[in-house]
């Protein structure tokens, strides 16, 4: 994933999404899991990810284990909590795009991809009796 | 138009296995006035004169059948194998214009078999050979599975008759099957006959039937006609090896019709041949009893009203339809445990990977995705669907997939729907058009409060402490905009929403849908003094008739199947309508409403039981009418193209990294291995040319050039 451009003063920040690494969203409901590294600047602690104007809820968490594989580099883990059910306006083509927020830095797109199964079991509660 | 048919000769050439000449002769007995309908000489012949016991047993038969219908005996004086044997009688048929019909001696004919082949042979004229079903030949083979291939001959043709009916009269094949094959005269007469270039046997009817499908002459099978077959019974007694002669003879005919694999291959991977395949599901057991499976494999492992609602008629299936099916849930391992289904009794479960084929596969809810529709299809002879409702289609923000093909295919293909309200059947009704003939009914969901009770005492009226507002957090349920009015025009009313996961009113206490239990929606149930249901849309509306079941008074939208319930409910004056949230709001400023005990004792509503049964009725029903070519062929048939469309269907696949494309614009697929090939080709074939030029003498003999040009290069900084 490319990294995330810093505006003004020169730095960059990289960002993964290890969890899922294909970012194909499998089921209707669940967790997104991905971290930031940055060797030469602080990572911003104020981030967050957005649909239109809609806030995703996501927690900041320790990522001991890219830690261990980038030692000098400051590593922040993030995990994002979906319901695609509460996003479906957002939702177009299978394709959910999620912007992340970061300040000082130009906004991030990201892209995920919905099974037609997980997306079926979200409409499928619409109905629910 | 249909033909005449000429008299036949039924050619049975006999290679030692004396013993089978009993059983032959005796059904030939059996359908001895068959054969004078229909004009046939049955001609035995003789291959084998050194076997005394063969000859005495022929001899004595075929006078003893001559006595009822004509008949003939041919006696070789040497062994000269099947072809040359069947080749002299055909002769003999043509020369007297007769049409032939080779039969093993390893068979027993069934009442009607050759009067039917004879009967489907002049159907088209461009059938020129017929062949029967059996249990045991190759694709006369029916039922089609392995285990039916060795029975008795009269518990297979008890199979046979209980199954046969569903297949139409014919269908064309690649080729028939020698054990019994119906040749027309003008076959013989045109194309010539056995080549005995394949010796004692093997694809030499085969060769006849493609030489003659050259010129546009088919075989077809006649479906309504048994014969059964031993099979294998002159290559035991040979001393030629099976393989042996097979292999040779495959050869042979490969080599003159390259088109007969294919045509096979075509054939087992067709329709016809997997809806055949099905149809054993059919078959019921020593009780009488069908399979049915209920498509569960949408559970999820979590509570809602539609699993509820879902396990309920389950339930009632396994105490009212157990004369007629034994009743299977195909349901994930999690979910089969989160919903308790185990303790059910008599319940059986598959997992929804299951290869196995029920007679009825009946789902709950509408298909959401490609690969549920594909598996109904797959498990089901029947395909029934219960559909819910239209909302998932009507919001255009949840308009997501491919519904109108998904649902279309329902409506246009399935064997019957279901509704759980007149409104639904109503609704889908606007948006689809129906196949003539698809069966349907309106099948409402209890009605009867016992059904939602847990004890008797949950029907008593009893005060509570909040206002409880039922739904989700979907926007057609209107439960965050209720609360919100509800909120700020009673902030002393203490209330409580099922739907909405943040807590934004100070007076209100707020639980996400689907985490919620039945008990704990029972205990939430108990200690409300009123339920308000502000849905505009619903297909049925289950928590109305449970919270009347609970003694308490409801005020839900007036909203069309609210107003057919209400019809139908027995204790209706405590469903109050309202038309709009101001309305809601001017009723409860006038006060919270209390319980009203009924005025008369209603009929007995529809409860969990009796509309189950009913639904029962109906699935029993449908085998009556059902169709082998024209409800399950079509199905078949159309499931297969949107298999060839499931890319579109499906949407993007997991290696569909957002933004990647392929060269012609559409996502790159992680499954596409043709696209993997084709580049892993196009990268050894660079790779190749790169050995190729460094061994060339041009690249060779500039070498020291390149050298030097490297060396300036980094001199140069660059």
């Amino acid at each position: 994933m490319p990294d995330l451009v810093k505006i003004g003063p020169a730095g960059t920040l990289r960002l993964e999404i290890d969890d899922p690494q294909d970012q194909y969203l499998r089921t209707a409901t669940g967790e997104i899991r991905g971290w930031f590294a940055a060797s030469d600047l602080d990572i911003p602690e104020d981030y967050w990810f957005e649909v239109g104007s809609v806030r995703i809820p996501h927690r900041t968490v320790r990522r001991a284990d890219v830690e261990d594989v980038m030692p000098g580099y400051a590593i922040a883990g993030f995990v994002i909590t979906y319901d695609l059910a509460e996003y479906l306006p957002y939702i177009d083509g299978q394709q959910w795009k999620v912007q992340l927020i970061l300040p000082d830095f130009r906004p991030k797109l990201l892209k995920f991809t919905i099974a037609e199964s997980a997306l079926g079991n979200c409409l499928a509660a619409a109905s629910d009796i | 138009m249909v033909e005449c048919a000429l008299p036949v000769d039924i050619l049975i050439p006999f290679y030692r296995q004396a013993s089978l000449v009993k059983n032959l002769f005796e059904s030939l007995h059996r359908v001895a006035g068959e054969l004078a309908e229909v004009g046939c000489e049955v001609v035995a012949i003789n291959d084998s004169p050194d076997d005394p016991e063969l000859k005495d047993r022929l001899r004595e038969a075929v006078d003893s059948l001559a006595k009822v219908a004509p008949c003939r005996l041919i006696e070789n004086t040497q062994n000269v194998g099947f072809g040359k044997s069947i080749n002299r009688a055909a002769q003999e048929s043509v020369s007297k214009r007769r049409d032939v019909i080779l039969l093993n001696s390893d068979t027993i004919v069934f009442p009607g078999a050759i009067r039917e082949i004879v009967r489907v042979g002049a159907l088209d004229p461009m059938i020129g050979f017929v062949s029967p079903r059996s249990n045991n030949a190759t694709i006369c083979s029916f039922p089609l599975q392995e285990e039916f291939q060795h029975l008795a001959p009269e518990q297979s043709y008890e199979i046979f008759r209980a199954l046969s009916g569903y297949l139409p009269e014919y269908h064309y094949v690649p080729v028939g099957v020698g054990f019994c094959l119906y040749i027309k005269l003008q076959i013989l007469d045109e194309f010539g006959y056995l080549d005995e270039i394949y010796g004692r046997g093997y694809n030499e009817e085969n060769d006849l039937i493609l030489r003659a499908n050259r010129c546009g002459y088919q075989a077809a099978l006649a479906n309504h006609a048994f014969v059964y077959h031993v099979g294998e019974a002159s290559f035991k007694a040979s001393a030629s090896p099976k393989e042996e002669l097979e292999k040779q003879n495959s050869k042979i005919l490969l080599e003159r019709y390259p088109e007969y694999p294919r045509s096979v291959a075509k054939y087992f991977n067709g329709v016809h041949y997997r809806a055949e395949k099905m149809l054993s599901a059919l078959l019921p057991d020593s009780s009488g009893k069908l399979d049915l499976v209920f498509d569960f494999s949408s559970m999820g492992t979590y509570h809602n009203g539609t699993f509820a609602a879902a396990k309920c008629i389950l339930e009632a299936a396994l105490e009212t339809w157990q004369d007629r099916f034994h009743v299977y849930a195909m349901v994930s391992e999690e979910a089969q445990r989160f919903h308790n289904l185990d303790r059910l009794k008599g319940l059986l479960v598959v997992r929804p990977d299951t290869q196995r084929t029920f007679a009825i596969a009946f789902r709950f809810g509408q298909p959401f995705d490609f690969e549920r529709l594909d598996r109904m299809s797959r498990v089901g002879v029947l395909n029934v669907y219960m559909m819910l409702d239209t909302i998932a289609m009507d919001c255009l923000y949840l308009h997501q997939l491919n519904l109108e093909t998904l649902w279309g295919t329902v409506f246009n293909y399935a064997d019957a729907v279901l509704y759980n309200s007149n409104f639904v059947e109503e609704q889908f009704h606007r948006r689809f058009r129906r196949r003539p003939g698809l069966k349907e009914m309106a099948a409402l969901h209890s009605l009867a409060v016992e059904d939602y009770r847990q004890t008797s005492k949950d029907g008593e009226a009893g005060a509570g402490s909040y206002l409880l507002v039922v739904g989700n957090a979907f926007a057609h349920k209107y439960v965050k905009a209720t609360v919100d009015a509800l909120s700020k025009a009673f902030p002393r009313e203490k209330i409580v929403a099922l739907g909405p996961k943040d807590e934004q009113w100070h007076n209100v206490t707020a639980y996400p849908s689907g985490n919620l239990s039945d008990d704990q929606m029972r205990n939430l149930l108990r200690g409300a003094k009123a339920v308000i249901f502000p849905s505009h849309y619903e297909g049925f509306g289950i928590p109305v008739v449970e919270s009347l079941a609970y003694g308490k008074p409801v005020l839900a939208r007036s909203i069309p199947v609210i107003r057919e319930l209400r019809e139908h409910l027995p204790s209706r004056e405590n469903l109050i309508l309202y038309a709009s949230t101001r309305e809601l709001l001017e009723r409860l400023s006038q006060g919270c409403p209390t319980w009203v005990s009924p005025a008369a004792s209603s009929p007995q509503p529809l409860s969990w039981k009796s509309g189950t049964a009913e639904i029962g009725e109906f699935l029993w029903r449908l085998l009556e009418t059902w169709d082998f070519r024209e409800h399950l062929l079509p199905r078949l048939g159309y499931m297969r193209i949107l298999q060839d469309h499931r890319e579109e269907l499906e949407g993007p696949a997991p290696s569909a990294m957002p933004g990647q494309k392929g060269e012609d614009g559409k996502n790159l697929r992680k499954t596409d291995s043709y696209a993997v090939s084709e580049l892993k080709a196009q990268l050894l074939d660079r790779e190749a040319r790169i050995v190729e030029l460094e061994n060339s003498l041009s690249w060779k003999i500039t070498a020291p050039l390149r050298t030097m040009g490297s060396i300036y290069l980094r001199l140069m900084g660059k």
